[in-house]
């Protein structure tokens, strides 16, 4: 994958841009009187850019299993677990008494 | 995902979803997780892993029907030892215990260094979602204060 960033007097602006848009950026630079030039990012820059928006996805989507998970099993013993949906009623600090779901032959 | 989001600093979104690699196999992302984020505080959790790994094994019923299950959810410590069923004569066991993962999602965030602004303000910003993000364990606080 080929992107671009802008140099725009002097600051380097890691945009990850097709060439085209960094051109047109550039170009809107100079039209306005300053100095532009377009780069090309590395794939280094490029992995931790990838890896950096990974990692905020990653983690958004364990607060909305965590939130998800927790409020569910609270209210109502579900709780999803490993691709299970883990029905159970719930045993608690106030109800210390175990009522597990059964299954058995 | 917690795991995930620290691994993807130094694996590729291609090996982290592949089955070969880590998939969704919790023991191999731990004992990566681990080698990345080599923390003390981590080895409490050796023991969950593998608790929760278990029920992967019983995501389709044939397992269950052939040999029954017991499933529930815990708010209080260990109760393994304490159950009423002899061991020999019950089926498998299926427990997780919400205070470990509530443990668990704190630590992470403190090896990570992360926390979450956006949910922190939908939760705060709700009194009865706070109160069920919170009941059963004061420790939790934390996280969304």
């Amino acid at each position: 994958m080929r992107l671009y960033g802008v140099t725009v007097n002097g600051e380097r602006k890691n945009l990850f841009v097709e060439l085209d848009k960094a051109r047109e950026i550039k170009a809107a630079v100079v039209g306005q009187g300053g100095k532009a030039a377009t780069f090309k990012h590395s794939a280094e820059e490029i992995r931790i850019r990838d890896a950096k928006e990974a990692e905020d996805q990653f983690f958004d989507l364990g607060m909305k299993y965590y939130i998800a998970a927790r409020s569910s099993a609270v209210q109502i013993g579900l709780m999803p677990v490993c691709g299970n949906l883990l029905s159970s009623r719930c045993r608690d600090v106030f109800e210390d008494r175990p009522v597990p779901k059964l299954f058995s032959e | 995902m917690f795991l995930k989001t620290g691994l993807c600093r130094n694996y590729s979104l291609s090996d982290l979803g592949s089955p070969k690699k880590f998939g969704h196999c919790l023991p191999k992302l731990w004992k990566a997780f681990n080698a990345d984020f080599a923390s003390t505080t981590l080895r409490q959790f050796d023991t969950v892993i593998p608790t929760l790994q278990r029920w992967k094994d019983i995501r389709y019923p044939d397992k269950v029907l052939r040999e029954g299950a017991v499933m529930e959810v815990v708010w209080v410590e260990n109760t393994f030892p304490t159950f009423p069923i002899a061991e020999s004569k019950s089926p498998p066991r299926y427990q997780v215990n919400g205070k470990e993962l509530d443990k668990f999602v704190i630590t992470t965030f403190a090896i990570l260094q992360k926390s979450s602004v956006k949910y922190r303000y939908i939760v705060n910003n709700n009194a009865a979602l706070r109160e069920i993000l919170t009941r059963y364990n004061a420790d939790v606080e934390q996280i969304w204060a």
